[in-house]
């Protein structure tokens, strides 16, 4: 539609227009920043049109992709099928050793008298249904809510490895930022040596090199090489402790000579997530549990 | 009325294929920005203002999903709404070329104001990575998708534009 502003017309010109809107959504923005519950009516209308939707797409998709897989051929089962039983053996063996271990670990946390540390976290599965905020962010929206007991701030792990964290959740959805967002860092730490230091996000090192960059590390002893494992540390405000980040790909002394960077291969495949588990406690709740205790 | 409401339903389609559609069929790690293309496009054919509101309700979809503070998506995708309205006056139905120039240029400038608005205020000063990797790429990918949606959008527009014209005729 060609539209010429008559002088006559009494419709607003279009600089006031866009005074107004530029002021509308400033004022959103201080609005939701400073009220949480502003963002409702915002998540009612995202839970009864959208999610619905995404979640019949998800469907959809999900059916598709099985039905193709149905064509894969019978060598190709075969042949997974071998894989997957020389793994699950070499796990029952490791499992087993490790069974023993944490058998020890408890008579000896109660002969110091130590609350246990190490707990098996609840968790619920849930289906990746949009991924969203583009090509700059790294968000995606899964398809259970506050009505399947997901709250801000809960960790979401997926297969061994740790994902991302939920942001906002609406009844029947929920926003996850996974640790490769740009804004995201996470507290880590080297599984064999316990040193601390911080993962961040990084846009531009996953989509060229698929890895993540990692700062602060003090190993004075020169202990930590690459292909160690990284999990979230114990002193991390938001991650439950011990959940897999990946592996270091490459280490370096910084200039100042007293810590470490290098980059680190997240165990995570960020670009093909159908399936996450949420785990159903958040790091504020753990402590307040041990408080108790 | 009726003209709004199929915009919307336009606009509601085009967030579930890039959110939900684009993500699982693409080889690359890119989706296009249709919600980006549909704002350039209405704002290149209807005006600024219409620009401002396609930009507001685009920017409303985003915003509530990814977990920002509501109303900063509202904001850049209106400002750029707003800004291609502007060509308006150089539109034609016959020409193709002009428009998706338009979403193009849009999806740039879009991405230029997400860099200096959430990385160059963090410090990050490497804008040619950025550049080369991400909003290139995007624009790339939103201009043909849209070379595939854009005419469709056009005959509905179109459509509705006889229609008025037909309403005109009556006062004559």
């Amino acid at each position: 539609m060609i539209r010429r502003n008559n002088n006559n017309s009494k419709k607003p010109g279009n600089g006031l227009v866009f005074m107004i809107s530029v002021f509308c959504c400033i004022g959103l923005i201080i609005l939701v920043s400073a009220f949480n519950t502003a963002r409702v009516p915002f998540s009612f209308v995202a839970d009864y049109v959208f999610v619905p939707v995404q979640n019949g797409i998800n469907a959809v998709s999900t059916a598709i992709i099985d039905f193709s897989d149905n064509f894969k051929s019978k060598q190709e089962l075969l042949a997974e099928n071998e894989a997957l039983q020389e793994e699950v053996d070499e796990l029952t063996t490791q499992n087993s050793t490790l069974v023993l271990d944490t058998y020890r670990l408890s008579e000896l946390e109660e002969l110091y008298e130590l609350d246990s540390l190490y707990t098996d976290y609840e968790k619920t599965g849930a289906y990746v249904i949009s991924k969203d905020s583009g090509n700059w962010f790294s968000t995606f929206t899964i398809n259970k809510g506050s009505d399947d007991g997901i709250k801000v701030d809960m960790n979401v792990v997926s297969g061994s490895g740790l994902v991302g964290i939920v942001t906002s959740v609406g009844k029947h959805y929920a926003t996850v930022r996974s640790i490769i967002d740009d804004t995201n860092a996470v507290s880590a730490m080297i599984l064999d040596t316990s040193d601390n230091f911080i993962v961040s996000g990084s846009l531009t090192m996953m989509s060229s090199d698929k890895v993540l960059p990692f700062t602060s590390l003090q190993d004075t002893d020169d202990e930590v090489e690459a292909g160690d494992a990284v999990v979230t540390s114990y002193i991390s405000q938001k991650y439950l402790p011990g959940l897999l980040v990946g592996y270091i790909s490459e280490i370096g002394t910084d200039s100042n000579e007293i810590t470490k960077s290098g980059t680190i291969t997240p165990v995570v495949d960020f670009e093909h997530l159908q399936e996450v588990l949420v785990i159903l406690e958040t790091k504020q709740q753990a402590g307040d549990d041990e408080d108790e205790t | 009325m009726k003209h709004r409401l199929v915009s919307l339903i336009v606009i509601f389609i085009f967030a579930l294929l890039q959110h939900c559609v684009f993500p699982v069929i693409t080889l690359i790690s890119i989706t296009p920005n249709l919600l980006m293309g549909a704002t350039a496009a209405y704002a290149i054919m209807r005006g600024p203002k219409e620009g401002i509101l396609v930009g507001l309700i685009c920017g409303l979809i985003v915003d509530v999903f990814s977990g920002n503070l509501i109303g900063t998506f509202m904001l850049i995708y209106s400002v750029t709404g707003f800004f291609m309205g502007f060509f308006n006056r150089l539109f034609f139905p016959e020409e193709v070329l002009l428009p998706l120039g338009g979403i193009a240029v849009g999806d740039i400038i879009y991405g230029i104001v997400v860099y200096l608005g959430f990385f160059f205020i963090r410090g990050n000063l490497n804008f040619g990575e950025y550049l080369l990797n991400i909003i290139l790429p995007e624009a790339l990918y939103t201009l043909v998708c849209m070379i595939l949606f854009y005419p469709l959008i056009l005959r509905i527009e179109q459509r509705f534009i006889e229609r008025d014209k037909g309403n005109a005729n009556k006062f004559a």
